[in-house]
């Protein structure tokens, strides 16, 4: 039995979820009283996908608005007050389809009695894809929301999907797939990549391997002194090799990305230090 | 006294899901979770600040078909209040012990004593919880966090 499988957890999963719900309708309440148009990603987003949403437990309330929408986020995040609601500029780095075409097709759902819109699944999957890579292959469990998201679809279009990509992009979306099928040993049906293209290089597998492994990390923003920034980002080197792919807007190679992570951790320390100085300015 | 007093539930900002023989009960504002039995959970449903204990035990009663003392419901009123499912009322502790209920009402009479259990968070979702805010709403939106936001973490 999975710890997750006690009685005592599965209540408080379900419930927590059925609170969880209240809270994203209240949120999509206020946004359209606002007349602010937007889309849930992750989270709830991702749970309706799974047999039992419920136990897809998640934490923060993801919700993406129109970079017009986001210049005005002082007066939205007073509105979403005392939701939990993490507040995104469009899509932000996590896909390079255009906000209006995702916007466009997404799809609407209903929670609590409030209907919601989250981007189809076509889209979810590579939103969901970079996200994980971008976390630095942190969390594995988070790639069941991939598989999920494919095989309980009525009919998932990889063409759809995948169009307009750049390389790069696509090769994200293989390396996605590798890894769930590596890590949670599941097979996706009849998607269009080759072995080859799935194929995960030794440091990747190493690297999801070590991170998985580790004790939740804060982001080093968070630290509360100095002190504390230095032990911070000491925890974080080297950095992530996968992330630092991901921030680099490179594709996966066969040898540790070094100079991504060297960009990486170049961009991080000038925008942490910067984060620092004005905070405690 | 305790026969006219007339508790008043807590329905606001409450989630709340029947399950089999028990209610769920999930508190937005504190973000704790509760489970309350049968009993528990027709006392906490019957304090809509109209009807007093007396005539609460009675329903009860008659739902059951079984004996309800008085004390059960205020045995039940307290675990409540003790969760912040009631409001604060004017109503003195009660003190009364399962044993005490039992020995003045007898066993075999008697329906399910009231339960208010509360839920944690499973472990493993405690772990997958960041605990990062801008606000102290967001420290209280995450499960297994501390309740108060300071320096963008959830903190005691």
């Amino acid at each position: 039995m999975m710890p997750n499988e006690f009685p005592e957890n599965l209540k408080w999963l379900q419930i927590r979820h059925l609170a969880s719900e209240r809270r994203v309708a209240e949120a999509g309440l206020r946004l359209r009283e606002n007349g602010v148009d937007f889309l849930l990603i992750k989270g709830l987003a991702a749970s309706r996908y799974y047999p039992e949403p419920w136990k897809r437990f998640f934490s923060d309330i993801d919700i993406c608005v129109s970079r017009e929408d986001f210049e005005n986020r002082t007066q939205i995040q007073e509105t979403l007050q005392g939701l939990g609601v993490d507040l995104h500029c469009e899509l932000r780095n996590l896909d390079e389809l255009p906000w209006s075409v995702v916007l466009e097709r997404a799809e609407p759902f209903e929670v609590s009695g409030v209907e919601i819109k989250a981007p189809c699944r076509e889209d979810h999957f590579r939103i969901l894809t970079t996200h994980w890579l971008n976390d630095g292959g942190r969390r594995v469990d988070k790639l069941e929301d991939l598989y999920q998201c494919v095989t309980t679809a009525d009919s998932f279009d990889w063409n759809l999907c995948l169009a307009d990509l750049t390389k790069v992009r696509r090769d994200w979306v293989a390396k996605g797939i590798g890894a769930a099928e590596l890590f949670l040993d599941k097979n996706f049906p009849r998607h269009p990549f080759s072995k080859s293209d799935i194929q995960l290089p030794n440091w990747f597998v190493t690297t999801v391997k070590k991170e998985s492994s580790r004790a939740d990390i804060k982001p080093i923003a968070f630290a509360a002194s100095l002190l504390g920034f230095l032990r911070e980002l000491k925890s974080k080197l080297p950095p992530n090799p996968i992330q630092a792919t991901i921030e680099t807007n490179r594709k996966f190679q066969q040898h540790p990305p070094r100079i991504a992570q060297l960009q990486s951790l170049l961009g991080r320390t000038k925008y942490f230090f910067r984060f620092f100085v004005l905070r405690n300015r | 006294m305790e026969k006219t007093f007339k508790p008043l539930a807590k329905k606001e900002n409450i989630v709340i899901q029947e399950a089999e023989g028990e209610v769920l009960v999930y508190d937005l504002n504190t973000n704790q979770a509760h489970c309350l039995n049968s009993t528990a959970a027709f006392v906490w449903q019957a304090c809509d600040g109209s009807n007093s204990v007396g005539a609460i035990s009675s329903a009860l009663a008659e739902k059951s078909g079984k004996q309800v003392p008085q004390e059960v419901v205020l045995m039940a009123i307290e675990q409540l209040r003790e969760k912040d499912l009631v409001e604060a009322a004017a109503l003195a502790t009660h003190g009364t012990s399962r044993r005490e209920v039992l020995k003045r009402a007898g066993l075999a009479a008697m329906i399910a004593l009231p339960i208010v259990a509360s839920l944690a968070a499973p472990t493993s979702v405690m772990a997958s919880t960041s605990c990062t805010c801008s606000t102290d709403a967001d420290c209280q939106a995450q499960a297994g966090c501390e309740q108060t936001c300071s320096g963008a973490l959830c903190v005691a």
